[in-house]
């Protein structure tokens, strides 16, 4: 519907045209719609749209031979039925009278749910119960770390955890973590409040490997529980290690609690898996710890490195975050391809991660505009991964004056057809953020597979194309042909940043003098494969 | 048995074979399976999408319609209540799976189904086509997974009026909407189509 902008209310001419389609129009109507079709253009493509898409719904799924069941179909439901275990089975009720949807008696299914539901209540109560009374202690143990927190922080175990939760760390190993925060600020807290008491115990301070209350152990691995129960986040699965419970005191270096970068959860090789932590000297309380160094997530997203120019005249069709393309369908072709990204961003931060961004030609217009729409949502920067890019050349496509230009860099990889016009960008900022952009546009499945892998996933994000072989042998098939076909001409018309430039083709690739088969469009378009190269804040 | 033959009116094409199922022949049932399994199975390819898990609904479909025919009144024809199984046998089909859908790259390595031998050498033998031939599965690959995309009552919606060429109102009562409600799945099944058709391909489905 977003493609006939000269339409104010094309959906009621979409529905007009489904009624024609249908029969449902009296012939008053119809005569005027077929009018409308005949002279109005927008009409007459999306009444020829509604009527390709009939032929295709009438010949979607299996064709042919395949839609005829087999010959021994009834021999085959006889055997079902003369099963011994489909005899015992319970009988399936399906009164004439009950429609499809109708609820089916239940009975046995309801007192299961209640069960359920009934031990689900007593959980949550026993939790509810068991948080209140731990939290007494620990806000009793913390009150001396409050003493010098500035007061828009709160007290520190509070700011810790709203800073948590606006992080939408959504794994339980970030839940870990946190436990492991709290408890080391517990133990923490419990040797300033140890002298207070009159029970200093200086082997412990000293060693800093001193065990932890017991109470402010269940405390916190009663919170991870309580965070997990309490479905904020589903957790993500790239980031799953395990179930949950607090990590063992000592498991993880005092800097990881202001670091949260996926490096504390893969080692790089030579680095000590189980560092120790750092033993304080003191307890003052000019050492408190230091308020959570993550910033909360900026309201206002930093500008793109890239100049934004004004809207352009003709806005851009923006699809929803729903519809973003992501690389899910193409993991093979990406690890080839991001290779070479991976390891450009591993020279710079050990943990980058690659997000490969595949639009069609058509959809090149919309890349930096969908770009900045995702960049709206995080608090994430965007430039170009390459310092230095190409002079311009015919190869790059003119950017549309209303959307940042890509940065052109060179392709990362010979193999990808279409790296002539490939952009890397280089995307950055706090991980927490990086996985908001997963998790809020569906984009997911870097090219490294552990990029919050599968939150994203979803049936309408899926991209089809051509693995990297296949494109090349494409092209060699077709006598030297970019794929996919151009954009069609109205739409490089309507958006004349979407028009490629023939001459951008791969050197010595001929430039398509006639239009194909599919419409009239030309074969000069190209894939423009937007390569985002992740790299998580330091 | 008297009362199904009150209820089961003779405009009821199944009339006859349904009486004597109730009458006790025990062949009476063959026969209903093989007069309704293409229909069923048909439908069931087409909600699905594939031909192995269409083949086990629609058996499982007539197993299920077998344990029910007793209790069966004859409110409906045996054509829509059989329908209703099979729609209610599907959709647990499709909950099994989930939502997540995965395609795979397209590979000129693949063998393309129903045949032998690997797309490229199709796209090969096409010739001067070849880039039509690629286009067009392309084409297809996108609105096979535009249409497993759609809400599983749109997709209904959407076949039931395409393929088994029901009206509005065949379709409302078959499965127990306002015609209202028919008429606006089905828009909107056909507009999502239409634009997830767009935005895979930039282009309309052709």
């Amino acid at each position: 519907m977003t493609q006939q902008p000269t339409n104010p209310e094309p959906s009621a001419d979409f529905v007009l045209l489904n009624d024609l389609l249908d029969g449902r129009l009296d012939d008053a109507d119809a005569d005027a719609v077929r009018a409308r079709i005949d002279t109005e253009s927008p009409m007459r493509e999306m009444w020829d749209e509604l009527k390709r898409m009939q032929d295709c719904v009438r010949g979607y799924g299996p064709t042919g031979e395949a839609l005829e069941p087999p010959t021994d179909f009834v021999a085959q439901v006889r055997r079902r039925i003369d099963t011994p275990g489909a005899e015992a089975a319970p009988t399936v009720e399906v009164p004439s009278s009950v429609p499809v949807s109708a609820p089916r008696p239940r009975g046995r299914v309801l007192r299961m749910f209640t069960l359920a539901y009934a031990a689900a209540a007593l959980l949550v109560v026993g939790f509810t119960v068991h948080y209140a009374l731990n939290r007494s202690d620990v806000e009793s143990g913390s009150t001396l770390e409050t003493a010098d927190t500035p007061d828009d922080m709160g007290p520190p175990e509070t700011a810790t955890f709203e800073a948590r939760s606006r992080e939408t760390t959504e794994d339980l190993e970030d839940l870990e973590e946190t436990a492991f925060l709290q408890d080391k600020r517990g133990r923490e807290g419990e040797a300033r409040s140890a002298p207070a008491a009159g029970s200093l115990d200086k082997g412990g301070k000293q060693t800093g490997a001193k065990p932890k209350a017991p109470g402010a152990r269940d405390e916190l691995a009663g919170r991870a529980k309580e965070k997990t129960a309490s479905g904020d986040k589903p957790p993500v699965g790239g980031g799953f290690r395990g179930p949950g419970g607090a990590v063992p005191p000592g498991m993880r270096k005092p800097s990881d609690e202001v670091q949260p970068t996926p490096t504390r959860r893969r080692p790089r090789p030579g680095e000590s898996p189980t560092p120790t932590p750092t033993p304080r000297p003191t307890a003052t309380p000019s050492d408190l710890p230091p308020p959570d160094p993550m910033p909360p997530p900026d309201p206002v997203p930093p500008p793109l490195t890239q100049p934004v120019p004004e809207p352009s005249p003709e806005p851009v069709p923006v699809d929803p975050p729903a519809r973003d393309p992501a690389p899910e369908g193409e993991d093979a072709e990406e690890d080839e391809r991001a290779q070479p990204a991976k390891e450009a961003g591993k020279r710079e931060a050990p943990t980058a991660r690659d997000i490969l961004l595949v639009y069609h030609a058509d959809d090149v217009a919309r890349a930096p505009t969908h770009l900045r729409e995702l960049l709206a949502k995080v608090s994430l920067r965007l430039e170009p991964a390459d310092p230095t890019p190409p002079p311009p050349s015919p190869t790059t496509p003119v950017p549309p004056s209303g959307t940042p230009p890509p940065p052109s860099s060179p392709p990362a990889d010979p193999r990808a057809p279409a790296t002539t016009a490939a952009r890397l960008y280089r995307l950055t900022g706090p991980l927490s953020e990086l996985r908001r952009l997963d998790s809020s546009t569906g984009i997911g499945g870097g090219a490294g597979g552990t990029f919050a892998e599968t939150a994203g996933r979803k049936a309408d994000s899926v991209v089809e194309t051509l693995d990297a072989k296949s494109w090349q042998r494409l092209a060699g098939m077709i006598g030297g042909r970019t794929w996919p076909p151009a954009p069609a001409a109205k739409k490089s018309k309507r958006l004349p940043e979407n028009k490629p430039d023939a001459g951008s083709a791969r050197p010595g690739t001929p430039r398509p003098s006639r239009g194909s088969a599919t419409g009239g469009r030309t074969d000069a378009g190209k894939p423009v494969r937007v390569r985002i190269v992740i790299v998580p804040a330091k | 048995m008297a009362e199904h033959k009150q209820a089961a009116t003779n405009r009821d094409p199944d009339h006859e074979v349904l009486e004597a199922f109730w009458a006790g022949d025990s062949g009476a049932f063959d026969s209903l399976v093989e007069r309704h399994q293409g229909r069923v199975f048909r439908l069931a390819c087409r909600l699905l999408g594939d031909r192995d898990s269409a083949l086990d609904a629609a058996q499982e479909t007539f197993v299920k319609a077998w344990k029910a025919l007793p209790r069966f009144k004859g409110d409906a024809r045996f054509s829509t209540w059989l329908t209703r199984i099979a729609i209610n046998q599907c959709r647990n089909e499709l909950r099994k799976r989930g939502t997540v859908k995965h395609t795979r790259p397209l590979s000129l390595d693949d063998v393309v189904p129903g045949t032998d031998s690997p797309r490229a050498d199709s796209v090969e033998a096409s010739g001067a086509s070849a880039w039509e031939t690629v286009r067009g599965e392309e084409v297809r690959t996108a609105f096979t997974a535009a249409m497993e995309a759609l809400e599983p009552e749109s997709r209904e919606v959407l076949i039931l009026t395409e393929v088994e060429a029901l009206s509005y109102e065949g379709i409302a009562e078959l499965l127990d909407v306002p015609v209202g409600t028919v008429r606006s799945r089905l828009h909107r099944a056909r507009a999502d189509v239409r634009r997830r058709m767009a935005a895979v391909l930039g282009t309309s489905p052709s």
